[in-house]
């Protein structure tokens, strides 16, 4: 049976202990966390391996999670997978691991989740047409940064281009990723403007 | 670097790199955060990024030909330590209990001292009389393949409820199937635990009509499985009222 339960429900059940709870997040969320592993990784084994110890990060640290209301448990695991998948690149590349803390991952997931109302599918279809919508260049700079894990130093290094130009390619393409996902934002805006 | 008098310099494109590698620290998002919240130049130029980093992994194209294998939840649930990292039940066991078995009227009423101990103690018992009978010790048992089965024990004498529990060797994995328990009370379900020497282990509550449940656990680690009503819809920590249903797991 599907469980149609919030997944800060599943959460709570899985602090609890209640395995039964992480599969459910297991199916509502493992083709993505996969897609995810296997965009940076490009190998099924690896991105198996990667999205299996996210989700036993999840069952292992569910306790240490800041649970709200309206915590963004999707949030964070989707970051504990890609930043096992970065972790394992930069292994293979020999390039210096670099993980974000868990504590930053915690702050991240306590966040305000600007995409709580829209279903999994219904983003991944917005960003990716957001993201193709973007010149390649910018495009190649802001995949290459998410999901290769590399900075814009190493990016000018590998594209053999300026580091000026890079860091120009990443801000104009990143300002019209916001922008557009702004746009096709059902209310105009998922984005606080809390002031 | 650009300069205003409300927060700090405006942000660059490093410490948006940062937040988008996942390097940034959780210091450097709070002041991110802290700066776009008073800053409207800034939310002009970049947007919200934490929602941006938020939206990203969704960047990922669906893998088509490489779906998550069909085997893959097996691979995380034999590496999971359920049901337990060591919950230990409390040093001295509630005195407040509510009661079992009756609508809740609201207010929590005094009952005897779960019996937590008396049931781990005779379990042990059973234990010590199974293996002096030549039964099968349960770390044996839990290399065969074939399911075990252990009689219920309903501790409402007008109980009409009937079912069993099945362990899966295999698995490792307790499989409860029992029928005709009362309706829990609106705002209580029926929550499943694990005993043992330490104490009661929470291991999930009871689907919604209350009839079934699986527990992942490995029967050589404990003595009793038990059932109990407690505040839903998530369960609690440690039980608060007598057990409605108990299994030996010893015998």
């Amino acid at each position: 049976m599907v469980t149609t339960a919030p997944d800060t429900e599943l959460l709570q059940r899985i602090r609890l202990r209640d395995a039964g709870a992480l599969k459910a997040l297991h199916e509502r969320y493992g083709r993505f966390a996969f897609a995810i592993a296997y965009r940076s990784l490009g190998d099924s084994g690896a991105a198996e391996e990667a999205v299996q110890d996210a989700f036993l990060s999840v069952w292992n640290r569910a306790e240490t999670f800041a649970l709200t209301d309206d915590a963004n448990v999707r949030g964070w695991l989707l970051t504990i997978v890609r930043n096992r998948a970065i972790d394992e690149l930069r292994r293979r590349q020999r390039r210096p691991v670099a993980t974000m803390e868990m504590e930053a991952l915690d702050v991240l997931a306590t966040a305000p989740d600007a995409w709580a109302d829209v279903e999994a599918n219904d983003l991944r279809d917005r960003v990716q047409a957001a993201l193709g919508a973007l010149p390649e260049a910018q495009q190649q700079v802001i995949t290459l940064a998410y999901f290769e894990g590399l900075s814009q130093s190493e990016i000018a290094e590998r594209l053999d281009a300026p580091l000026g130009t890079i860091k120009g390619r990443f801000r104009m393409g990143f300002q019209k990723l916001a922008q557009s996902l702004r746009e096709e934002s059902p209310g105009g805006s998922p984005l606080r403007t809390d002031e | 670097m650009n300069q205003h008098a409300g927060n700090g310099p405006h942000l660059n494109e490093d410490q948006i790199e940062a937040l988008l590698l996942g390097t940034a620290s959780s210091s450097d998002i709070e002041s991110i955060e802290g700066h776009l919240a008073t800053c409207a130049a800034c939310r002009d130029a970049w947007g919200d990024p934490l929602a941006l980093v938020q939206a990203l992994p969704f960047a990922a194209p669906d893998t088509e030909n490489h779906y998550v294998p069909a085997d893959h939840w097996d691979a995380i649930a034999a590496q999971l330590d359920a049901p337990a990292p060591p919950m230990v039940a409390p040093a001295s066991p509630p005195s407040l209990v509510a009661v079992p078995n009756q609508q809740p009227t609201g207010k929590v009423v005094p009952l005897r001292r779960p019996s937590w101990a008396i049931l781990a103690t005779v379990a042990a018992a059973c234990l010590v009389i199974g293996l002096l009978a030549g039964m099968v010790a349960p770390w044996e048992r839990s290399n065969t393949s074939e399911a075990q089965q252990f009689a219920l024990q309903f501790t409402d004498p007008q109980a009409t409820a009937s079912g069993t529990l099945k362990y899966l060797p295999d698995q490792q994995v307790f499989v409860l199937d029992v029928s005709g328990l009362p309706e829990p009370p609106s705002g209580y379900v029926y929550q499943a635990w694990l005993i043992n020497d330490k104490g009661p282990v929470p291991s999930g509550v009871l689907s919604g009509d209350g009839s079934d449940i699986a527990v992942r656990g490995d029967l050589a680690s404990f003595t009793t499985f038990a059932v109990t009503l407690e505040p839903g819809p998530l369960g609690v920590a440690a039980p608060t009222s007598q057990p409605v249903l108990v299994a030996n797991l010893s015998g």
